[in-house]
């Protein structure tokens, strides 16, 4: 907090010395937390190193005007803050970095989880690994049969123009002697799109998805949120008693499932007797 | 008959399609005060309505909690960290000489007017002495009041566009700057000016319902800057 509470007195109007030193003090404390957020977004060591000082010139533009506006008498911790503004700004990276070239309609109405897997897959041209360490960032729940659902989802819906486009802009070259665990030949080969999709179970599917939506939306805030943090965030019980003020791991447990009960009874209400979308 | 692990196991894929951060969004500041659990009940309950239905801040709120479980320690490049501590900012140390000096004659110019002028009610004998010595200035070398927002009102609800702000001034000041702030910080609007009121232009887009902070900064002749503190008000909702 000394670092921080320093950076809080300086003004607008400080000399120009003053903010350098207090800079200085600043990354000798807290360039290894900003490091470590970044290594949570980018594992290649030239993004890294891109990322990372595109986050400091952030934080130091102004006059570290980001900085100042940490209040020391506030509720928040300088570093728990600080990794929230990390974040953000590595996000804003990311979106500099790769721009969000548009996407095609039939990709843009898939859930979000799939469009960022087609960025990573399509327009960023990463193998599936590495597709699956960047999606994770912000959907912690993806795992490798998500990631291969995902992609299935993707390739029904690409249609055979839409496919040639892809790989016919922006080819991905590789070294004949690179590493092709890594870089993702048979990942490629992999990903040439399914030439019949299932159009009965895309609209099962979707319906099914449209009457959870629904659901969700039915029940409590606070209950929506329990299930977003347990399913869509990963968190642990013991995670979510602690940060929802529940008291202990087994209520927060108990509330979930009671959430659950409800949206099966919604579901059932509206006519939906199976999840299985695989075959409707 | 539905099983509800299957259902938990689709939850992710019903979320947000567009996970932005918007207007409506709280700040860094009030998220992590939730991650560290330090809110009082009240913005508690602000923040979980809230995040129930905002994909962008409950994966921060993710985020945060993930990432303060194991804190792998990451080596620190020295190159990398002296690069970051070298390398200038884009409005940080590139204003052009000639503009420096042209800076620096004006505000010498002004300070001299001022104080030329006995009863102009500047004089630092006068003011510097008289005001309470409520509030550090940079540069220590005076103490004076900082100006203090007379309109908005604290936490008032702003029904007239454009919007119009005053505030008392400080003793010596030379100029004012206005400064008005969106609730996740970002500067909407800055504004110079010289006397005690300004009105924000009406290209400046407010948005109705939303809330916004403003404060003054009074420039005084010894370069030091004395700022009021900020006030809180909201557009009043379509």
């Amino acid at each position: 907090m000394g670092v921080a509470s320093k950076l809080i007195e300086l003004v607008p109007g400080f000399p120009a010395k003053e903010m350098e030193e207090a800079w200085d003090r600043f990354l000798s404390e807290y360039a290894s937390l900003i490091l470590q957020v970044v290594h949570l977004f980018e594992r290649d060591q030239d993004r890294v190193d891109d990322c990372f000082l595109f986050v400091c010139e952030q934080l130091k533009r102004d006059r570290l005007r980001r900085l100042r506006r940490f209040k020391a008498d506030g509720a928040a911790s300088f570093p728990t803050w600080l990794r929230a503004v990390v974040r953000n700004l590595c996000l804003d990276w990311r979106r500099k970095r790769f721009g969000r070239p548009r996407i095609f309609r039939s990709i843009a109405s898939l859930p979000e989880v799939d469009q960022e897997v087609f960025r990573c897959i399509y327009f960023r041209k990463l193998s599936e690994n590495e597709t699956l360490h960047t999606v994770k960032v912000t959907h912690p729940t993806l795992d490798r049969d998500g990631l291969a659902d995902s992609l299935a989802r993707i390739r029904e819906r690409l249609s055979p123009r839409q496919s040639w486009l892809l790989l016919s802009r922006n080819p991905h070259m590789e070294s004949l002697s690179g590493n092709a665990g890594t870089s993702g030949t048979a990942d490629r080969e992999r990903d040439l799109p399914d030439p019949e999709p299932n159009p009965e179970r895309e609209a099962a599917k979707r319906d099914f998805l449209d009457a959870l939506h629904e659901a969700m939306a039915g029940i409590s805030p606070r209950e929506r949120l329990l299930l977003r943090l347990r399913f869509e965030q990963d968190l642990s019980l013991e995670e979510i008693s602690t940060l929802m003020q529940l008291g202990t791991p087994l209520k927060a447990q108990r509330s979930i499932q009671r959430a659950l009960s409800r949206i099966r009874e919604d579901l059932q209400m509206k006519g939906i007797s199976s999840v299985s979308v695989e075959e409707p | 008959m539905i099983d509800e692990s299957e259902i938990a196991r689709q939850i992710p894929l019903v979320a947000d399609s567009a996970a932005k951060r918007t207007l409506r969004c709280p700040p860094s500041t009030q998220l992590a005060a939730y991650v560290d659990a330090r809110l009082g009940e009240n913005p508690r309950s602000e923040v979980e309505e809230h995040l129930a239905d905002c994909a962008f801040c409950v994966g921060q709120i993710g985020f945060l909690v993930r990432d303060s479980r194991a804190q792998a320690a990451v080596p620190l490049p020295a190159d990398l960290v002296s690069e970051a501590r070298e390398r200038p900012t884009r409005r940080f140390g590139l204003v052009p000489a000639p503009a420096l000096t042209a800076l620096a004659a004006t505000a010498l110019l002004l300070v001299v007017s001022v104080l030329w002028q006995p009863n102009s009610g500047f004089g630092p004998a006068r003011s510097y002495v008289e005001a309470p010595a409520d509030r550090t200035v940079r540069n220590g070398a005076v103490t004076v009041a900082p100006p203090r927002i007379l309109q908005p009102g604290e936490g008032e609800i702003v029904g007239r566009l454009p919007l119009e702000i005053r505030w008392s001034t400080s003793p010596g000041a030379l100029q004012y700057s206005v400064q008005l702030l969106s609730l996740a910080g970002d500067l909407v609007w800055e504004g110079p000016n010289a006397g005690e009121e300004t009105i924000v232009p009406p290209q400046v887009a407010l948005e109705p319902g939303q809330r916004y902070y403003v404060w003054v900064e009074a420039r005084l002749p010894s370069g030091a800057v004395s700022r009021s503190d900020a006030v809180a008000f909201r557009v009043a909702p379509d």
